[in-house]
């Protein structure tokens, strides 16, 4: 009954990270990266958004040929240690999707293929595209089509406080009407999508499933415990095949499979066997 | 059961929670209509003999935390080759700091100085003159990045 358990503190837990993300700090810790999806604007933001720091030093690469060093290393140790674990119960934006998911129990099934283009966001929006227009000269700032600038996380946690300062000083909405846009069909989207952001879009959560398959948390089937009973797959819904394999990009780690008993939470240790437990004979 | 004073509130968590059933209480109740409505969603069948062996080693996950610890701790200390304002050299987490609140500045982005005000000047096409010739001698700046760090840009794209 462990599952049920780790499903009832989820929100807990996710309610409680939500004081280091949105911790009045003040914003004396912008100089370090997190490790969520959490734009750097947002008035109330602990650290700094990894993603942002990654399209930024990208665009910077051809004109100083700086690396993120600690960027790298944080997200090698927290990938490493936790894999995507932190996008299932730390996230602040992944929680948001979860309470706006509560709205409509009706759910569109989305293909589980679609985790992919959570790569080529990475690859083409965060890496190429800022490098190749600051090899141009542009500054990431000034960029017209940059992550930021598409980006439903900043819409929602900067552009509407500082929009609605603004409407509520006078000067109008200062959103532009894309990321209006954006923020709106995100909202809409994650209502009847089970969070849309992190399956569809998520460069962050794409990079963090890369470390599941050896990260020192993982989940461990046990075939002696399964009665075949497809409760697993059920329970998931992110769209992973949870009966053939849990450790996948796909996973963010939520747990909910492990409420069956066969898939267990577990943490590779050096004088154990961690491997999975052999069927029996 | 008869239960007096301070016992209440005890009982009434110790019900919440479920340590304490009470015969005829909430716990007895049908449940609502809605969770009558909830059906499993149908699922193919499971071959637990068809399943991937997904071994899990200490060491791998092991290096790789020790390559993280080992290169942002590197990041912390690193001092990058951006200039700040003051002249300084910017550490990674000033450069960081500064994408955040618009303090990056790019040498191509540094406007002109303003062309001299012509009111009340003898000769304003020989100042005027100067001042295109001192544009034109003018040496680009020998940065090309620099870090302004009393930025404060809320938002900066």
């Amino acid at each position: 009954m462990l599952g049920r358990k780790l499903s009832r503190l989820r929100p807990w837990v996710q309610t409680g990270f939500l004081a280091v993300w949105l911790a009045p700090l003040g914003r004396w810790l912008h100089g370090i990266p997190g490790c969520v999806f959490h734009c750097y604007s947002c008035p109330l933001s602990s650290f700094a958004c990894p993603i942002g720091v990654m399209a930024n030093y990208a665009a910077l690469l051809p004109v100083v040929g700086e690396i993120p060093y600690l960027l790298i290393g944080l997200l090698l140790l927290v990938g490493a240690t936790t894999g995507s674990l932190i996008c299932g119960w730390a996230c602040p934006f992944g929680f948001l999707q979860n309470l706006l998911g509560k709205i409509s129990p009706r759910k569109i099934t989305l293909p589980s293929w679609i985790g992919y283009f959570r790569y080529v966001v990475l690859v083409g929006l965060v890496l190429l595209l800022p490098a190749i227009l600051g090899y141009k000269g542009i500054p990431f700032d000034e960029q017209a089509v940059s992550i930021c600038r598409l980006c439903p996380a900043g819409a929602l946690e900067a552009g509407l406080p500082y929009s609605v300062q603004a409407l509520m000083a006078g000067n109008g909405w200062m959103m532009s009407g894309l990321k209006t846009g954006i923020l709106v069909a995100f909202i809409a989207g994650a209502i009847f999508i089970h969070r849309p952001w992190c399956r569809i879009f998520c460069p962050l959560g794409g990079l963090l499933a890369l470390f599941n398959r050896f990260s020192l948390f993982h989940l461990r089937f046990n075939p002696k415990e399964c009665i075949e009973c497809n409760l697993c797959r059920s329970r998931c819904s992110m769209g992973v095949k949870v009966d053939q394999a849990v450790n996948v990009t796909g996973c963010i780690r939520c747990l909910e499979c492990t409420t069956c008993g066969a898939i267990e939470p577990a943490f590779a240790l050096p004088t154990r066997n961690a491997g999975p437990p052999k069927p029996a004979a | 059961m008869e239960v007096w004073g301070d016992l209440v509130a005890l009982l009434v968590f110790k019900t919440s929670v479920g340590l304490n059933k009470v015969p005829g209480g909430f716990d007895s109740h049908p449940p609502p209509p809605f969770f009558k409505a909830m059906k499993r969603v149908p699922q193919p069948p499971v071959n637990p003999a068809a399943r991937a062996l997904e071994r899990h080693d200490f060491w791998p996950g092991f290096v790789v935390v020790l390559a993280g610890v080992i290169v942002a701790f590197y990041g912390a200390r690193h001092l990058t080759n951006v200039d700040t304002t003051d002249g300084n050299t910017a550490w990674e987490t000033q450069l960081i700091k500064a994408f955040s609140s618009g303090g990056v500045q790019y040498a191509s982005e540094q406007a002109p100085p303003p062309p001299p005000n012509l009111e009340g000047v003898a000769n304003p096409d020989e100042a005027l003159a100067r001042w295109a010739k001192e544009q034109a001698d003018r040496q680009p700046p020998a940065w090309k990045i620099r870090v302004d760090l009393g930025a404060q840009a809320a938002c900066p794209t």
